[in-house]
């Protein structure tokens, strides 16, 4: 293949020669280390050779001298086809011009393709694309130097999609949409309701199955509320007991308790008159202490700035200047009030019960305790809510799992 | 004769240097070398000259003695100072007396 691509650039002759011993003629050539190539015999005084154009002028000496004659039957490679070419202008004109237009109809899209998408719809898909720009027509440079930007569009556009491609190979763009495959519908599942916190029943309004709890019953969290089952009576006088998704509101009165312990002395650090400062060269691990001043009778370490050396040729952070800053510190005694410490503890107090209490949740009484023990303020919020507890307890499966309230157990 | 007689003796003290140093012997002793693929390519190297070409026989000079090629269709495929190529359906090599 390399010898050939060479042949076709440097030209090549295809010779005929005639004579009564051709073969002399081929051990002279090749003494002159003239290369000879597809060598046939088709007649006893005939042989067609191949030769390099360039070596020809060297092959006539030798045709002279071993009685033969030659004759170029064809002349191939670039060197000719540039040759004849450049002696008719229009041909040349002509392949530029072809040339030029390849290279701009390779320059556009012309056609779009799609792959999958089809609950989106393949026409949908199309629409959404010419929005973008992406058609038959427009050019391909485009949409090779927004592709990541158009894939992201297109996510947005189609958010049905769970993965778009888009391909550009040659004048084709294609384009490859994957679907999202939707989880089973759990509102069809069957189900009971749990009680998601503790507290006492106050009322119980069933959509859905049979409840299992009624006004006044104290429920644990994760206790049944209302069993997924429908008994329903059939015209031959039986009962039919159908598996629901269970559904309802059970309002419970939640009570929340929360205790604060608020110190009423802090221990503070204020920063003394002294200070030391020192310097090291870090190498690796090894630390070269370079410079200290000052004294202090406590280090309390402060800070520590790096500084790396030379960034150009030092890219592994192999040296560094360390500069460790101490303070003298002295730690004072502070005493707090005990009304600041109750607002300090009333603050923390609501913080925690907004973590704790529901979006739908009345709050129906508030009780604050609190007492000073010592350097600490005791602080106890206990807070009554009238609150829906009812939660879906996933696949009915899990029924028997589900642990009934004692005082119910037997109904 | 004596001219053959001395030629005889330089060859050996050649072939003995050659065992000795583990040289190669068809560059030192000008051997023919012939690479053969199948029955369809040859390849011959240290050739001396083409003594005939015809599609049914190919004869090759060496330094020492001359092989003849047999066969059908016979093609050179290409012929340079030192090697040459053959290919076609080879019948038979012969490589007459001389060769040691």
């Amino acid at each position: 293949m390399y010898r050939r691509m060479v042949d076709f650039f440097h030209g090549c002759l295809v010779v005929m020669v005639r004579g009564k011993k051709p073969e002399q003629l081929l051990n002279k050539a090749v003494e002159k280390e003239i290369c000879l190539w597809d060598i046939k015999r088709p007649a006893p005084d005939i042989i067609i050779l191949k030769i390099r154009a360039g070596d020809f002028p060297f092959l006539r000496p030798c045709l002279r001298e071993s009685g033969t004659r030659g004759k170029i039957l064809r002349r191939a490679g670039l060197p000719f086809i540039a040759r004849r070419l450049l002696r008719r202008k229009e041909r040349l004109l002509g392949l530029v011009f072809f040339l030029i237009v390849l290279h701009i109809m390779a320059s556009f899209v012309w056609f779009v393709t799609i792959d999958g998408g089809e609950k989106i719809g393949v026409e949908k898909i199309h629409t959404g694309l010419r929005e973008l720009g992406i058609y038959p027509g427009m050019t391909r440079g485009r949409i090779v130097k927004d592709r990541d930007r158009l894939v992201r569009e297109l996510a947005v556009q189609f958010p049905e999609a769970a993965w778009i491609g888009l391909e550009i190979r040659g004048v084709v763009v294609f384009v490859t949409v994957v679907e999202r495959t939707a989880p089973p519908d759990q509102e069809s599942i069957p189900a009971n309701v749990v009680a998601l916190k503790e507290g006492l029943v106050r009322e119980v309004i069933v959509l859905a199955g049979t409840p299992v709890v009624a006004e006044g019953d104290m429920v644990n969290r994760g206790d049944l509320l209302i069993l997924g089952e429908q008994k329903l009576p059939r015209l031959d006088g039986g009962i039919e007991t159908r598996r629901v998704r269970a559904a309802g509101i059970v309002k419970a009165r939640v009570w929340y308790e929360i205790k604060v312990e608020e110190p009423l002395v802090i221990w503070s650090a204020v920063r003394g008159p002294q200070k030391r400062v020192e310097l090291f060269l870090r190498y690796k691990d090894r630390f070269v202490p370079l410079y200290r001043r000052g004294e202090i009778t406590e280090k309390n370490y402060l800070e520590r700035q790096r500084k790396t050396i030379y960034r150009g040729r030092n890219q592994m952070n192999l040296v560094e200047l360390i500069k460790d800053i101490y303070l003298e510190l002295a730690w004072v005694k502070t005493r707090v009030s005990a009304e600041e410490a109750l607002a300090g503890a009333r603050r923390e107090g609501e913080t925690k019960l907004s973590f704790l209490l529901s979006s739908g949740a009345r709050v129906q009484d508030r009780r604050e305790e609190w007492k000073v023990t010592g350097d600490f303020l005791s602080y106890r919020l206990v807070v009554e809510t009238v609150e829906d507890i009812a939660r879906p307890s996933g696949c009915i499966t899990e029924l028997d799992e589900v642990p009934l309230p004692e005082d119910r157990a037997g109904r | 004769m004596g001219d053959h007689g001395q030629s005889k003796k330089k060859n050996r003290w050649k072939e003995k240097f050659i065992d000795i140093f583990g040289l190669p012997r068809e560059v030192l002793l000008e051997l023919p070398r012939l690479v053969m693929l199948g029955n369809c390519r040859l390849i011959v190297e240290n050739h001396r000259g083409l003594l005939e070409y015809t599609e049914a026989t190919v004869r090759i000079r060496t330094a020492r003695a001359e092989i003849k090629i047999s066969g059908e269709r016979l093609n050179l495929m290409y012929m340079l100072k030192e090697e040459i190529g053959l290919e076609g359906k080879f019948t038979g090599i012969e490589l007459p007396g001389g060769e040691e």
